[in-house]
């Protein structure tokens, strides 16, 4: 009876005192940090789906250097990344194995949909084997169209996911 | 620019012609390193073995398929090269061949070239051409459930991807 009303009280304080933790840690300048180192480690995941990637890699090329906006290519595991870019068409078969590798991803993680075809199917619109809405398999946060994209576009989506960082809550809703 | 020399391709060409008069049946040139070969069909393997044997092309490069609605009839092309022969290895014998769209089987090549293992896969799946005495005629690329029809005939629809 009495170890009972000692949980409960524990249990009641302990509620209080993570709550408070979480909006210390989620408003002021602690959001600040997080966000902050959030959007200057975006390491996206090596997949590539589709053609696209060809201008994936002219972006990641030191002309444009994105590694001044955090992105880098690192050679680390799917675990460790925290970004998707769907380069191009994504085949029945595909869409399969992107929501595994979306799943093994530990959160926040981002997804990028670059290119026509990862936006609305594109070229492939009415084939047999494609997916058209990619963001009925992954949530998607940038959408980047063209056939395909130049880099800067690419770039410039990427800053605007930065953006997007800066501003999210520092725990998912 | 000077003429181009096509001695190499028109002495393969009536090689080809001496060996099989009766299956022959149009031999074109049509570029440097390039010749078309049409036959009748059911001459598939001895052409494949001749040309291995005696021609030195020791593979394909790959296998395809033409549809034609209209006509009736699918082609298919067995795209021959060389490794071995240094005097063709730059070089390559388009064979064409015309069947019924209905029931299009013909006699499979892995026996000789086997290379063809996956092109002729790849086109029995996609076109429903059945190869007669491959080892092993399953499918390959579209997706594991799959069970719709060879989906790169011309008149095959698919309406729930919005195809009319």
């Amino acid at each position: 009876m009495g170890q009972e009303t000692l949980q409960d009280f524990g249990g009641v304080w302990i509620g209080k005192l993570s709550e408070l933790v979480r909006t210390i840690v989620g408003s002021g300048p602690l959001k600040f940090v997080v966000n902050w180192s959030r959007m200057y480690a975006l390491w996206p995941v090596h997949l590539t789906t589709a053609c696209c990637s060809a201008e994936f890699g002219a972006m990641m090329s030191p002309r444009l250097d994105p590694e001044r906006f955090g992105l880098q290519s690192v050679a680390g595991g799917l675990r460790q990344c925290d970004l998707i870019i769907v380069e191009g068409t994504v085949t029945k078969k595909m869409g399969k194995r992107l929501k595994i590798i979306y799943e093994q991803m530990a959160t926040p993680r981002y997804v990028v949909a670059m290119g026509d075809c990862a936006c609305s199917g594109g070229l492939f619109h009415d084939s047999y084997s494609i997916v058209n809405d990619v963001h009925k398999i992954i949530p998607i946060d940038v959408y980047v169209p063209g056939c395909p994209p130049r880099p800067e576009a690419l770039l410039s989506a990427i800053v605007k996911l930065r953006e997007k960082i800066r501003r999210q809550e520092v725990f998912a809703q | 620019m000077t003429q181009a020399d096509l001695s190499r391709e028109e002495a393969t060409i009536s090689q080809l012609k001496a060996q099989f008069p009766e299956a022959i049946k149009e031999a074109k040139v049509d570029r440097t390193h390039r010749i078309t070969v049409s036959f009748e069909k059911d001459y598939i393997l001895e052409i494949a073995q001749f040309m291995c044997d005696k021609l030195g092309f020791d593979h394909v490069k790959g296998v395809a398929g033409v549809d034609f609605p209209t006509q009736k009839k699918i082609e298919v092309l067995y795209f021959a090269g060389s490794y071995s022969k240094p005097e063709v290895e730059d070089f390559i014998v388009m064979l064409k061949t015309e069947l019924p769209r209905d029931n299009p089987t013909i006699p499979s090549v892995v026996s000789v070239w086997q290379s063809a293992h996956y092109h002729e896969r790849e086109t029995f799946e996609m076109f429903g051409v059945k190869f007669e005495g491959h080892p092993d005629l399953r499918k390959l690329l579209t997706l594991d459930n799959w069970e719709g029809p060879p989906p790169m005939l011309k008149d095959i629809k698919f309406p729930e991807m919005g195809q009319r």
